[in-house]
């Protein structure tokens, strides 16, 4: 029986049984009724107590009782420490992969690591490691430039599933001049860690499976080479796929890696591609079969281990952060790193690589309703030859989302939902808030930070940075909670930080859009209203000079989904609109800004599936929009 | 607003009850979908195609427990939409779920070609579920309905983690047990 189908036998369940198990409803009792550890200090005193009377029946001195405990703040932000390192030796040994039973496998001395995993795994410590607390969805705004559309002069590269796309384009006119089957690659990645008899982590069942999310481009600055890299659901490997298109249409694959790990992030510059992938240790792992605790990448059927690996004094994650530099042109890979620990968030920015780790900032032995968190940033620079690693800087609460981070001019903003201690008379307990940190990259250290700003019990929701200017969403229950927390961050060391009043909606993209201008894209009045905005920064204040809000309206969150032109200034946007009796229809929007208001110059039904996949351009008089059902182009005439 | 007085006004056409569901139970629905789709924008089209088909079956359909009535559309249809997009996206915890419900298939199954009395079925499920004390019945209902992470269910319970892991095993377990008894095969 499918498993679906088994799912759908819960539907037979009585209505009273699912109206009793509201997970919301039973959160709120559960926040209501005061933590149980109380009983056990009851239990402690009361045993105290008792013992205190035989002391006093049979003449043996008291015993003293401690000085209660003032409540320590879960984080002292003064720097984290430096990096234990291991240099793996020269890569040539072989048959590192070869089964057990081969008996003649090689292995790989890594004595220092060997040994810190050992007292990792032996300490029965919980570890913090990116599938505990994964937000479940990836974010492809962190990297606007790798895309599932690439455009030439005269081709699109688009991305539809599991092909890749050619379409010639002439004035107006489109065709599929080529198509090249993706699929092949996953199975490729499926087999080859069948092969390797890698165990699911979680389940410790065989996990030979790598699901397709999805796939993503990077276009070499010559043009005449893409790069893809394969980002499966839950694979240990992923895929980087390498293409000659100087002589489109025709395609030739040039090189295909793998390497350990699921896709994190990537990001390209100067014709190299990073890319980020999160590589977590077998449980089962064995010195005898390197690749079960040491990153890697695949290449002539040879697994090439990280050529260093990072890990701090307190191990708290069996996975690792692993970076691999790739050249574009060639396909090789020109350094890897690995960072064991670090595998929770990885932004890019300014020749910066931030990695972030989560820290358990409690008591091990009290069962917390909130646990708190401190976050320690590590940061490792990539500009000029070689990663190096800088510093490390550690501040209160955790990080939910990369959005929440933001480097400018030597700073990094960072914006946390923290942890407020208190008393509960014994032990200390936690409550959430939001924090927004400035740190000195160089040193890194924190210079000026607004700590605790929220209402307690609130998280933080969103933070969009425009300019020297943040705004920080928060909410109590996954509901967003007014009002919106807007900082200046003009002067790095002074952030000052105001309250606004009450604002319905909030962005999901702030964009510039030029001539002082910038655009903002978000939720309106309710969660079915698109609303635009378009303001212009005067004396300082934010001067809303345009405001839109369409109804019962679905849109992308993906801003590579926008056409954003500032210097014709027209803006362009798929959208899901609903009506009742009538359902959804799908339609493009292209409108043009005259300095009050948008005209609209496009307003047609768009086929599309995916909103999230639509693509468009503007050139030589037309426009084109491209979807996953094919290319449409309309011939325009852009007001000046 | 009573639900009875929000299934009145279904009945009488009168579209205020739509906003009247949406302000009583539309964050109810907004987080079995999300549970489910882990994504708002994916939940608030399901939730939204919830009030369209609550209206477009009240009448007939007379609801004895309104939540309950539109917690199973909007998980049905989120379900569907998972089952749409799970090639390009796919939610782990679910799979995880698929992964744990898939032992309750009996050993001697006929694979895709077995037949279930579904009320044969249905009685077996809730007597099932009637005869677990609350505290367990919560846990199964929060995973195997709700779709919940078991780090929430260990929240919402007060239960580390392993010993929620552990509950639900042994549930499962029981349940597969209890089925073979009134001669269910899956």
């Amino acid at each position: 029986m499918k498993n679906r189908q088994l799912l759908d036998i819960m539907s037979l369940v009585d209505d009273k049984y699912i109206s009793e198990s509201d997970p919301q409803r039973l959160k709120q009792i559960a926040s209501s009724v005061p933590p149980t550890k109380f009983k056990w200090t009851t239990f402690f005193v009361a045993v105290a107590c008792c013992l205190l009377v035989l002391n006093l029946a049979i003449f043996i001195p008291l015993l003293t009782r401690d000085d209660p405990v003032s409540p320590p703040a879960p984080s002292t932000p003064s720097g984290g420490g430096g990096l234990n390192q291991v240099q793996n030796p020269s890569n040539d040994q072989e048959d590192t992969n070869l089964p057990e039973d081969s008996g003649n496998t090689t292995i790989v001395e890594n004595a220092a690591l060997l040994d810190a995993l050992e007292k990792l795994f032996s300490s029965g410590a919980q570890l913090e490691n990116e599938t505990s607390h994964s937000n479940g969805e990836l974010n492809f705004n962190e990297n606007p430039d790798g895309d599932i559309i690439k455009i030439t002069e005269t081709h699109i590269f688009y991305l539809r599933g599991k092909e890749l796309c050619v379409y010639s384009v002439e004035n107006g006119e489109s065709t599929l001049v080529s198509m090249l089957s993706l699929g092949g690659y996953v199975d490729e990645m499926r087999e080859y860690v069948r092969s390797i008899g890698w165990l699911d982590v979680e389940t410790g069942i065989p996990d030979n499976y790598a699901y397709e999310y999805g796939w993503k481009m990077y276009l070499s600055p010559d043009q005449n080479t893409l790069t893809l890299i394969a980002i499966p659901g839950k694979s240990p490997v992923t895929g980087v796929l390498t293409l000659d298109i100087s002589r489109t249409p025709t395609v030739k694959v040039t090189d295909f890696k793998m390497v350990s790990g699921t896709y994190a992030s990537s990001h390209m510059s100067n014709g190299e591609v990073l890319l980020f992938t999160r590589y977590q240790i077998q449980k089962s792992y064995s010195k005898e079969k390197p690749f079960t605790y040491m990153p890697f990448y695949r290449e002539n059927n040879k697994e090439i281990f990280s050529e260093n690996i990072y890990f701090p004094n307190n191990i708290n994650s069996s996975s690792y952060l692993m970076v691999t530099k790739l050249d574009q042109g060639n396909a090789t890979v020109k350094e890897t790193a690995a960072y064991l620990s670090y595998s929770d968030k990885v932004y890019v920015s300014g020749g910066s690589i931030f990695l972030t780790r989560r820290i358990f900032a409690g008591d091990s032995s009290i069962d917390y309703l909130t646990v708190p968190y401190n976050t320690e940033i590590s940061v490792i620079s990539y500009g000029d030859g070689k990663l190096q690693h800088k510093g490390t800087a550690l501040v209160n609460g955790y990080v939910n989302d990369i959005t929440n981070l933001r480097e400018k001019d030597g700073m990094l903003l960072l914006a946390t939902t923290s942890f407020i201690p208190k008393d509960g008379q014994g032990y200390i307990w936690y409550e959430t808030s939001a924090s927004l940190y400035c740190i000195d990259i160089k040193a890194m250290k924190t210079v000026s930070k607004v700590e605790n700003f929220a209402t307690a019990g609130e998280t933080l929701s969103l933070v969009r940075y425009e300019g020297n200017f943040a705004y920080a969403y928060t909410s109590i229950n996954g509901i967003l909670a007014d009002p919106v927390f807007v900082f200046d961050t003009s002067d790095p060391e002074n952030i000052t930080c105001e309250r606004t009043d009450t604002s319905k909606g909030y962005p999901t993209s702030l964009i510039d859009f030029g001539g002082g201008y910038f655009i903002s894209i978000g939720v309106g009045s309710n969660s079915q209203a698109l609303k635009i905005d378009i303001y212009k920064k005067e004396n300082g204040k934010n001067v809303t000079v345009y405001s839109h809000e369409l109804k019962n309206t679905y849109y992308s969150t993906d801003c590579n989904a926008y056409y954003i032109d500032s210097s014709r200034k027209l803006l362009g946007i798929a959208m899901k609109s609903y009506e009742l009796n009538v359902g959804y229809t799908n339609k493009y929007l292209l409108l043009h800004f005259d300095g009050e208001g948008f005209n609209t110059l496009l307003s047609e039904p768009l086929s599309f599936s995916d909103k999230n996949a639509v693509r468009s351009y503007y050139r030589k008089g037309y426009y084109y929009v491209i979807t996953d059902t094919g290319v449409y182009a309309y011939g325009l005439e852009i007001p000046k | 607003m009573d639900d009875k007085l929000i299934v009145e006004m279904y009945l009488r056409r009168n579209e205020e009850a739509l906003s009247q569901t949406e302000q009583k139970y539309g964050r109810y629905c907004h987080y079995v979908a999300n549970n489910i789709l882990l994504s708002d924008q994916d939940s608030e089209e399901c939730v939204n195609d919830t009030y369209l088909r609550a209206w477009n079956s009240i009448p007939p359909t007379i609801p004895d427990n309104l939540k309950a009535f539109l917690g199973k559309i909007t998980r049905n249809l989120a379900l569907d939409m998972y089952d749409k997009n799970h090639a390009k996206k796919r939610n782990d915890a679910i799979e995880l779920v698929f992964d744990e419900i898939s032992e309750i298939i009996s050993d001697t199954s006929l694979g895709d070609c077995t037949m279930v009395d579904e009320l044969a079925l249905k009685k077996a499920l809730n007597e099932f579920l009637g005869s677990l004390d609350t505290k367990k019945r919560l846990i199964f209902m929060q995973r195997y309905w709700y779709l919940s992470s078991v780090k929430d269910i260990a929240i919402t319970c007060r239960l580390s983690e392993n010993n929620v892991k552990i509950i639900l095993s042994r549930l499962r377990s029981k349940f597969k047990k209890h089925l073979e008894k009134e001669g269910i095969k899956l």
